[in-house]
């Protein structure tokens, strides 16, 4: 390994262990925490829309769970990515190390941090008694490759446009709040009028959440949304990274 | 015989856009957007105005001046974070920035992570700065609070930790900001005959400062610049 290549594995790896060691140092409840925000959120959507509107979704607790952790991988690193240059700004100023290496380890932060709430996803498997569908469980570390692509992409975009905008912060806030309702989360693919389907193409992340959730409860596979999502992942990437290169230089001069 | 030039700058120009147009929002942007795109386009703001002067290995070089007389600009080209608009700057050797109080530390972390987090961001391998994590230790001399988290620490006990991480990254051109303010008599006295030690084995420092007393203390060679030119240079008289 030459020496560079050396370098940027220290790089991401002290930069992501510093972000996990910050998440998890001060309470030992730090995991507890972060596992009962979604979790919280799935009990009212569960109250809310099982007994309230009376819904009919089956297992919906699960249903809910194998939207909002994704969801919540996403929304936590779009929404620290935007202010990560900024926050780090002496350092911008000042350093030349590679700046796109902090945008990765905040959104790595979060994945790891995805990963971790897995077994709480495998209870929630056992209490309903879903089994594990063989070979599509293989596809899930797929998906969350592509996950981490799309927002990865969108991670370098925000970050780099936020520096010369900054109040797209607020935007940011407004937008991600319109996604949410965008995207089926909390409630069917099925249950969406055909006028309004056109915009499960036009969202990458409700193509994944779909899949995720023919994996784990039908045991199937949205092919033409995997295709897709990968589409997405590629082209999303590739645009953040280059605006991210290209407003790089000038990031020292306007922090 | 002089030592070999180790920074030029040759008829140096740099201009900012001046971006408060487009920093003050999108919203703002959007709305004036024909004015805007034109202010950006036209309105420049010269930081630094065809400046020429060479830095020599091993020297104590102080850059002077009033606020906004481009100190810091200067700095950030030599450092690599900003480029010239014009002219030729030369730059040989690995440069070691000192870094603002407490940049790039956090501060749940302990002083011996943050000490190894800071040496990576420098541009060390993990490797590089464990091996002189001790040195770099006991010359911050944190005693017990070593593996407490920072946010115990007093500014001087920071200060100390963050010079000696720089110190301790084998820079050949050492930038130093303001910085000597902080910490206490004892440890300003123990960077001076550090930073001496630097220069005889050929370390090049450069300072900026608007405190002239400090400057003509440690430097051999100062420049004055205002409004991003040059406006003398000296040798400060020898303090017996």
């Amino acid at each position: 390994m030459t020496k560079s290549s050396r370098y940027y594995r220290d790089l991401i790896f002290e930069l992501l262990r510093k972000e996990i060691k910050v998440r998890y140092k001060n309470n030992i409840l730090g995991y507890a925490w972060s596992i009962l925000n979604p979790l919280a959120q799935a009990l009212v959507f569960f109250v809310a829309f099982q007994y309230i509107f009376k819904v009919k979704i089956e297992n919906y607790v699960l249903f809910l769970i194998l939207g909002l952790f994704p969801w919540q991988w996403f929304l936590n690193s779009v929404v620290a990515s935007s202010v990560s240059m900024i926050s780090n700004a002496n350092l911008i100023k000042k350093t030349v190390f590679p700046r796109e290496y902090i945008v990765y380890a905040g959104v790595l932060n979060d994945m790891v941090h995805f990963v971790l709430s897995l077994p709480v996803l495998g209870l929630f498997l056992i209490i309903y008694h879903q089994p594990i569908y063989f070979p599509h469980i293989i596809l899930f570390p797929v998906l969350v490759l592509v996950q981490l692509f799309i927002i990865l992409g969108i991670s370098l975009l925000v970050a780099s446009v936020n520096v010369f905008f900054r109040d797209l912060e607020r935007l940011i806030a407004i937008l991600l709040n319109m996604l949410f309702y965008a995207t089926p989360i909390i409630y069917a693919l099925g249950m969406i009028p055909d006028s309004l389907k056109f915009i499960i193409y036009l969202n990458p992340l409700a193509l994944l959440i779909i899949n995720y959730r023919d994996i784990f409860l039908f045991g199937a596979v949205n092919w033409p949304y995997f295709w897709l999502s990968i589409v997405y992942a590629v082209g999303i990437f590739l645009f953040g990274y280059v605006t991210f290169n290209r407003l790089k230089p000038r990031f020292a001069e306007v922090l | 015989m002089e030592a070999e030039k180790i920074v030029i700058f040759d008829d140096v120009w740099k201009y900012y856009p001046l971006y408060h147009q487009i920093t003050g929002g999108i919203k703002r942007f959007l709305i004036n957007l024909p004015a805007a795109v034109k202010q950006i386009k036209e309105s420049k703001f010269w930081a630094v105005n065809g400046l020429s002067f060479a830095v020599r290995k091993g020297e104590a070089f102080g850059i002077m001046g009033p606020n906004g007389a481009g100190k810091s600009t200067v700095m950030a080209m030599i450092a690599g974070v900003i480029k010239p608009s014009k002219g030729r700057l030369t730059v040989c050797g690995k440069v070691a920035p000192l870094l603002e109080l407490g940049a790039g530390f956090h501060f749940d972390l302990t002083g011996r992570e943050n000490a190894v987090l800071n040496g990576i961001l420098l541009g060390l391998t993990k490797a590089e700065i464990l091996a002189k994590l001790d040195q770099i230790l006991a010359f911050a001399e944190l005693g017990e609070f070593i593996d407490q988290p920072i946010r115990t620490y007093s500014s001087g006990m920071m200060a100390r930790l963050g010079f000696s991480v720089a110190i301790h990254t084998d820079p050949e051109i050492l930038l130093i900001d303001e910085i000597l303010a902080v910490g206490d008599e004892n440890f300003q006295q123990k960077c001076l005959i550090k930073m001496n030690q630097f220069k005889e084995s050929g370390v090049t420092i450069i300072l900026i400062s608007h405190d002239r007393t400090t400057m003509e203390r440690f430097c051999d060679r100062i420049i004055e610049i205002k409004d991003g030119k040059l406006v003398t240079t000296f040798k400060p008289s020898p303090i017996a």
